[in-house]
């Protein structure tokens, strides 16, 4: 054993994964080296010193976290900018600049636009669910109301089955948008466990969220007046009430195969129930008549209302300072001054306050848009082909990207024109200044 | 509850077991984030943003390797990307105000003088020296573990260990004023 290598066996001697043998040779040689005996315990002792050397972890971290997962969009701004930097990277472009960030974003938009378009084809056929709903018209809005749902949903999944044997997690488990939960049912649970956490990346604390919910609901029944008569009921008997009704007989288009066509009603009504029963009474629907259509949306309003919440904190809080001042002012300017100063802060919190009453308002109470109409009254029958419809939306879909790509076309051209014509004449200039 | 359980309830979305999931490793992934970077703010800050990225990730999360290793990969890549990004950590920016659970006046001021010490030390490694000695020393962890987090071979490890201690030593030496360390005989 040479001491000119003996520091190479320090460290798997001090994590014990020497032979024996070796360490025999390694401790007699110690033994009889003070120089390496020192360099040995100098070795222990710094890295001693690194186990030693405790931390502890401050509250604002702690805090600082689960502020950030509770306001889950309130990410800060630091690392969204960082994000798109990597993103506009990753497309080949380096350094500051606003055209790696214009190209990047247009490159995004095409994608999002893309997939707009052939989301909404695929989503345009026609569906047929477990309640006997037909003609069932999804929007994008209903799908993200899904998700929302599918956040408040798990627990009872979870609380029913612990391995997602099946489906059944309320009503959200009717929808598409939610087919990873019934994916849980075929696939091994810990994939499907991942693939139906996927919502978990739009946060979620749904406890604490605040969400305007809203329904759109087509009714087909016989007895349309007694119908509308019943969702005026069913409001009441769940705690909410009636913001407009209105019954309206239809006498332009009478059907003479129809016997009953002097009688063709159709009535709007418009509820607002407490939001804890809004699935509840959507589940009521099919007792109601035949259900045409159903939109259910969700729109999360959490961070508009935590910001709208903090603003006012600030706003009272100058308002006090202001009430102090006013107690110390020594003449009528001051007072003035002052005054002035309080009405433009009280202005600003009873506008935040009207804001934020609005907003609870909305969320604790959702809207439901019911349409009443007579057999007939829809053209339900005449319906075409999921094949003939989905090919007719797509149609619909380019028809609609086309004319925004020709309207952004001849929005962004002037723009175009006149940075060109800047370009054009400050090359001019430049031109004749070297001259 | 289990952790197990716990994960599979934090997937589908329970905000509870996301928090009670979070808070078991809130500590673990501070103290990591501290011994990259010395000063607090710094650390507390890569450690919130580490408890972000798993939460976001947490979905993703597919049981191939242990919880605390997925953890720990998220957190130490993190770490490296950081301290890569923000160049070397001055040695002398170093701050003094690192919460340290201490008992007696004359024992503060010596392990604060270690701490800081330590600390510098530290600062001076490679990101890649300052992960393997920090999931090894402080974390105890096997070579096998902290080569699945770093995704390296065991062999690799062991080695890049073998020089990371060896670095430590030598300026934590220095840095306390001990002589330039072991001299060949």
């Amino acid at each position: 054993m040479r001491c000119a290598n003996i520091e190479e066996y320090f460290s798997a001697w001090r994590d014990g994964t020497i032979t024996d043998d070796l360490k025999d040779q390694l401790v007699t040689h110690l033994a009889h080296c003070p120089k390496c005996a020192d360099a040995w315990a100098s070795y222990n002792e710094a890295l001693d010193a690194l186990q030693t050397d405790e931390v502890v972890v401050p509250d604002s971290f702690r805090k600082g976290w689960r502020d950030r997962v509770v306001a889950a969009e309130g990410l800060p701004r630091k690392r969204k900018d960082h994000a798109d930097n990597r993103f506009a990277r990753s497309f080949g472009f380096r350094g500051g600049g606003m055209l790696p960030k214009l190209a990047a974003a247009a490159v995004l938009i095409g994608a999002i636009g893309l997939s707009v378009v052939i989301g909404n084809s695929y989503r345009s056929q026609p569906l047929a669910d477990h309640d006997g709903v037909y003609g069932y018209n999804k929007t994008i809005a209903e799908d993200q109301d899904a998700g929302l749902m599918a956040d408040r949903a798990p627990m009872t999944m979870m609380e029913a089955e612990p391995f997602g044997a099946g489906a059944g997690a309320g009503e959200g488990a009717n929808l598409r948008g939610v087919a990873p939960q019934g994916s849980i049912a075929s696939g091994n649970a810990n994939q499907a466990f991942s693939k139906a956490a996927a919502p978990l990346a739009a946060p979620l604390l749904a406890q604490q969220r605040k969400i305007i919910r809203t329904a759109q609901v087509t009714i087909e029944t016989s007895a349309v007046e007694e119908t509308c008569n019943r969702i005026e009921m069913l409001a009441a008997s769940f705690g909410g009430y009636v913001q407009q009704s209105s019954i309206r007989r239809n006498t332009s288009d009478p059907d003479p195969d129809n016997p009953d066509s002097e009688e063709r009603l159709s009535g709007n009504v418009q509820i607002a129930v407490p939001s804890e029963m809004f699935d509840q009474i959507l589940s009521q629907l099919p007792d109601l008549g035949k259900v045409l259509h159903k939109n259910v949306s969700g729109q999360d309003v959490t961070e508009e209302f935590v910001d709208l919440e903090a603003r006012l904190k600030n706003w009272r809080s100058q308002e006090d300072q202001l009430n102090l001042i006013m107690t110390k002012a020594r003449n009528v300017e001051e007072i003035l001054a002052v005054q002035n100063e309080l009405g433009r802060v009280r202005e600003e919190i009873e506008r935040l306050t009207g804001r934020l009453q609005y907003l609870q308002r909305r969320t604790d109470f959702s809207d439901i848009y019911f349409a009443v109409v007579a057999p007939g009254n829809e053209q339900d029958d005449a319906a075409p082909s999921p094949f003939i419809e989905a090919l007719r939306r797509l149609g619909r879909q380019l028809w609609d990207s086309v004319a925004g790509l020709l309207a952004f076309i001849v929005t962004v051209t002037p723009w175009i024109a006149f940075a060109v014509l800047i370009f054009l004449v400050g090359r001019s200039w430049w031109r004749k200044r070297d001259l | 509850m289990e952790e197990r359980l716990l994960i599979q309830k934090a997937q589908c979305g329970d905000a509870a077991a996301v928090e009670e999931l979070l808070s078991r490793y809130e500590e673990r992934i501070f103290k990591l984030a501290a011994r990259f970077f010395s000063d607090p703010q710094d650390a507390g800050d890569v450690a919130q943003e580490a408890m972000i990225r798993i939460y976001e990730r947490l979905a993703s999360y597919g049981w191939r390797a242990a919880f605390s290793t997925w953890i720990y990969r998220i957190t130490v890549n993190l770490c490296i990307d950081e301290t890569r990004r923000r160049k070397k950590q001055a040695i002398q920016g170093l701050s003094e105000n690192m919460e340290s659970s201490h008992t007696g006046p004359e024992e503060k001021v010596v392990r604060d003088e270690t701490s800081r010490q330590v600390r510098a030390a530290m600062a001076s490694l490679s990101p890649d020296h300052r992960a393997v000695l920090v999931l090894r020393e402080i974390e105890g962890l096997e070579y096998g573990e902290i080569g699945a987090i770093l995704g390296l071979a065991a062999g690799t490890v062991k080695s890049r260990l073998n020089r990371a201690r060896d670095a430590f030593r030598k300026q934590f030496v220095v840095l306390s004023g001990r002589g330039e360390g072991h001299a060949v005989c």
